[in-house]
């Protein structure tokens, strides 16, 4: 398919002998949000590392906007355009919320623009203004999720992979991470989303690739893979309701 | 109006730094007019809070800034020492302020050369894999210094005199140990003010995430452990030069890497001020407090530690900011 932002063949990992990513390919359409599910250890986490370059992948390609990511440090796929939100909060606990969102726009590809204006319209964008002066290890667990998606805004990404942005959050803090993501999509920055809230999944979702064991088994849209029996034998358990198709904006 | 226009989003990192330069241009007029007003002892007193305090700013900017504690910073210390000294002997010719500033300057870029070939490898391990290979690398260099003749370190070596004539020593080496010490807030100041101090707290606090966020967090790493070495080292010469003849066991000595992050722990890691008030509570709390009891000064060290780890994990800085906020609010 021409004009993806991201395009991912062959990838594969093993880690001791055991592979835990075994030849998927996928592409990436810019300004669109594709989730990633499946069950634990099915290795969901382990493409953002090999795209990231925390890890070095064993076989295959990462090309990002006609660049070969490979063979790059992390710092330097960042600064491509590469934002990350991690499964697990990663504030920096005792630098306040403006710091944290400000360390990425000095860094990340926002850095020839005005790195203040970058980090305040991010901070604002993820409605953290009424906290920004607290510091992070402060913050409740909803606002550290949006945090960690300010920074990862912060760096001006033009595809922002999020790790289970709403792992452990209510049903309000889910709602305003939604909004969140959508407002991305909007803006035209490409979303990979792993998740395992199959409600949030098929709200946000304009495709979704489904994994099993390390191999792609599914993909397709939302409603093309919650219907495919081989997602609903591995990973759904039955097929989804119907209202969680309905939830879905247009 | 919008949000942003009501909030006051000001940088922690950044936000106060010129009343902090006032301050500091205030501390140094004052330290350096008081000389007039000090007896012998407390000038004496003075130049070990400078020799502290510039040694604990120096090991604050691996230890405290980027999180990198090393235990064997006294291995700069040492080595600057000894390349002043050895260089001053070999310049007879020249006048004596000469020889300190060429010692020094050859004791800093010895030690910057040196931290710079070494940096690398032992910069990719943490915490206290990181922590005891500079311990080791104290104890490598102290024993190679010692056991190679052409060092002399063992028999010692006597550093020559270069106080300019009609100068009292302890005059001259006050304001030597103050000028080290003023230069290594000044630079540790000028570092972490901007995107180095941003990078090295978000590596302190999260190095793998500050990677995500474009940060090379290798190549500041690098920065501040050379500059650290090389800081470290322009204390350590001057102090060579206060105390005429060093040996082995007069500069690599274990106590002063634990001095440095004693006075760190006090004051307030992660800071500039913090190391420096530490290094005046301890040099005050064991020259002048325990002058007298000599054998109470580990232990009440020790004790001092307990206390600060246990009650103000932030240091004496953090209980006055914790203070003032409380006040304000």
């Amino acid at each position: 398919m021409n004009g993806s932002i991201l395009t991912v063949t062959g990838l594969s990992k093993s880690f001791r002998g055991l592979r835990v990513i075994n030849g998927i390919s996928f592409q990436l359409q810019p300004g669109t949000v594709t989730s990633i599910i499946g069950p634990n250890g099915a290795g969901k986490s382990t493409i953002f590392n090999l795209i990231t370059g925390f890890l070095r992948l064993d076989a295959g390609d990462v090309v990002f906007e006609g660049s070969s990511l490979t063979a790059l440090p992390t710092y330097k796929i960042s600064r491509l355009g590469i934002a990350r939100a991690f499964q697990i909060s990663k504030p920096f606990p005792q630098m306040t919320v403006f710091d944290n969102v400000m360390a990425a726009a000095l860094f990340g590809r926002a850095g020839e623009r005005d790195p203040t204006k970058v980090a305040t319209d991010a901070i604002e964008r993820c409605g953290l203004l009424a906290v920004a002066n607290a510091t992070a290890d402060t913050l409740t667990v909803g606002d550290q999720r949006r945090l960690e998606l300010a920074r990862a805004l912060a760096t001006r990404p033009r595809l922002l992979l999020a790790d289970e942005p709403c792992a452990g959050l209510n049903a309000t803090e889910t709602k305003d991470v939604i909004a969140v993501i959508n407002t991305l999509r909007s803006s035209g920055i490409t979303v990979l989303l792993v998740e395992h809230d199959m409600k949030t999944v098929m709200s946000v979702s304009d495709r979704v690739l489904a994994l099993e064991a390390g191999k792609l088994i599914a993909e397709g849209t939302p409603v093309d893979v919650a219907s495919d029996p081989g997602v609903i034998q591995a990973y759904l358990g039955v097929p989804l309701e119907r209202s969680y198709f309905e939830e879905r904006p247009q | 109006m919008t949000g942003l226009d009501r909030l006051d989003l000001r940088s922690k990192i950044t936000g106060n730094i010129g009343a902090w330069i006032a301050v500091g241009v205030i501390a140094l007029v004052v330290m350096a007019a008081a000389p007039a007003i000090l007896t012998p002892f407390q000038m004496r007193v003075g130049m070990s809070i400078f020799f502290s305090a510039g040694l604990a700013v120096a090991w604050g900017l691996l230890g405290g800034y980027a999180g990198y504690y090393s235990f064997g910073h006294t291995a700069f210390l040492g080595i600057g020492a000894f390349t002043g000294a050895l260089l001053s002997n070999y310049l007879h010719a020249v006048s004596p302020l000469v020889v300190f500033g060429l010692s020094i300057l050859a004791a800093v870029a010895v030690c910057g050369v040196l931290a710079a070939l070494i940096a690398y490898p032992v910069l990719r391990l943490r915490h206290s894999y990181f922590a005891i290979v500079m311990l080791g690398i104290a104890y490598v260099a102290a024993e190679v210094i010692n056991n190679f003749d052409w060092f002399q370190g063992s028999i010692g070596i006597v550093v020559p005199q270069v106080v300019p004539r009609g100068m009292r020593p302890e005059m001259f080496f006050y304001y030597a140990l103050l000028a080290a010490a003023a230069i290594c807030v000044v630079v540790t100041a000028l570092l972490v003010s901007g995107r180095v101090g941003y990078a090295l707290m978000t590596i302190r606090e999260d190095e793998d995430t500050a990677k995500m966020l474009g940060i090379a967090t290798e190549r500041y790493k690098i920065l501040a452990f050379v500059v650290s070495a090389m800081l470290t080292s322009l204390v350590g010469v001057v102090y060579a030069f206060s105390i005429g003849f060093i040996t082995t066991g007069a500069v690599f000595r274990t106590d002063f890497s634990l001095n440095m992050i004693v006075c760190s722990l006090i004051g307030g890691i992660g800071t500039i001020v913090g190391p420096v008030f530490g290094a005046i509570i301890l040099t005050v709390l064991t020259q002048v407090v325990l002058a007298d009891a000599l054998s109470f000064r580990l232990a009440t060290t020790g004790a001092l530690i307990v206390i600060i780890v246990l009650l103000a994990p932030s240091g004496v800085l953090g209980l006055v900011r914790g203070a003032a906020a409380r006040i304000r609010q």
